[in-house]
């Protein structure tokens, strides 16, 4: 299941790169960053599918079974090349983009962000590391075990609950899937809102859009954020401590793609089922 | 239920809380203006008296605070006012209440508290 979301990723992320290159680059650069993702997307999959054949569904018995010497370079195969993608793009994010251009770039972002702690996710189920591990970030000296814990990649626990929201909205599925949708605009201009009060170290602002930002989360009940956004509101006031708060936004950045991915599954499945209770 | 007559002015820069609430309303069969800052409510409250007002504390432009004043003291005007206000905001909500706000409901709101609290300050009238 989780490879299968790693090719998803894989292919959104293409998706994006491709339409971003096409609108914003020459055709010639367009063409050699197409081709690029396209070896690139080959040699992840050609990997993967080699560790893991199609239709091999049997588990392994035990995780060290399941290593092997491609397994093991697994991780720096797939990451390196990640890395290199959230850099570049981390870098054109910071040069003078129109609004499309920078949803293109945050998709990348988003979408690279993701594959990179799926791929890390890959890499500690085939070792033999037990102990829980920040998204994308090495564990912060003072940092609360809850804040660990809220960042920790599982993929099994659920972050939120639409049920109240959904009474609220007294069953009408258009309303609900409206407050989603402004729920993901806040929470992207969050993202961008903060990224810049931090660059001005405006603590004003961060805590301003951290106080917006929670109303959402509380309502929806995404835990895992709201934890987060509650930090950061409460520092912006007391401690101002800025390395932690860029600590924090990035546990944010990294938490948000997974939690929209997931809270649009869980919406699905409620039409879905009001769909078969209507039926 | 009915109330096609009574006028609601909702004030919240949250769109998130704002629709859900709006709607709430909406299906309550009352008439509702929404808007999202402090300026666009300076502007309403210019062209139209409503029979309530329900308004977040911390909005742009014009704070909920100011706004209570500017309603009570500036426009001479008696409409109930609810106040939606997040935790930690006990400063503010006793502020409001010295300007004369009627009602407050804490974050996050529930709709159906504020139907009911909606209810019931317009019941006094």
């Amino acid at each position: 299941m989780k490879l299968e979301t790693l090719i998803n990723q894989l292919s959104d992320l293409g998706f994006a790169l491709r339409n971003f290159s096409m609108e914003s680059l020459p055709a010639e650069e367009a063409v050699r960053v197409h081709q690029l993702f396209s070896n690139f997307q080959s040699e992840i999959e050609f990997l993967i599918r080699s560790t893991h054949p199609v239709g091999n569904s049997k588990a392994p018995v035990n995780a060290s079974e399941s290593l092997s010497p491609i397994q093991g370079n697994l991780g720096n195969a797939i990451q390196s090349p990640i890395g290199n993608i959230i850099g570049c793009s981390s870098l054109l994010k910071e040069s003078e983009l129109s609004l499309e251009q920078l949803e293109y770039v945050n998709a990348i972002l988003a979408s690279s962000n993701i594959l990179m702690n799926l791929s890390r996710e890959i890499t500690d189920t085939t070792s033999h590391h037990s102990q829980p591990r920040i998204s994308g970030k090495d564990h912060m000296p003072g940092i609360p075990a809850s804040m660990a814990q809220s960042t920790q990649i599982t993929g099994q626990k659920k972050k939120f609950d639409l049920r109240p929201v959904w009474e609220d909205c007294l069953g009408e599925a258009m309303l609900l899937e409206e407050l989603i949708q402004l729920f993901k605009r806040n929470s992207l201009e969050f993202i961008g809102e903060v990224k810049i009060h931090l660059q001005q170290e405006n603590f004003e602002g961060i805590g301003f859009a951290s106080h917006k930002i929670k109303n959402g989360l509380k309502m929806l009940q995404i835990s895992e954020l709201l934890t987060i956004a509650d930090q950061m509101d409460h520092l912006s006031r007391t401690d101002k401590d800025l390395k932690y708060m860029r600590f924090l936004y990035d546990c944010f950045v990294d938490e948000y793609p997974q939690t929209e991915r997931e809270i649009d599954l869980e919406v699905v499945r409620i039409k879905n089922q009001q769909q078969n209770d209507g039926s | 239920m009915d109330h096609n007559t009574q006028k609601l002015l909702l004030a919240e820069d949250d769109e998130l809380l704002a629709s859900l609430l709006y709607y709430r309303l909406q299906k309550s069969g009352y008439a509702v203006h929404m808007v999202h800052d402090g300026k666009k409510v300076k502007e309403y409250l210019e062209q139209t008296i409503p029979d309530m007002i329900i308004s977040d504390i911390m909005m742009p432009y014009f704070s909920g605070i100011e706004l209570i004043d500017h309603v009570r003291n500036v426009l001479k005007l008696d409409v109930p006012i609810i106040i939606l206000s997040s935790a930690g905001n006990e400063q503010n909500v006793l502020s409001a209440f010295e300007l004369g706000a009627n009602d407050f409901i804490s974050k996050p709101v529930s709709p159906s508290e504020l139907l009911v609290r909606v209810g019931r300050e317009l019941k006094k009238r």
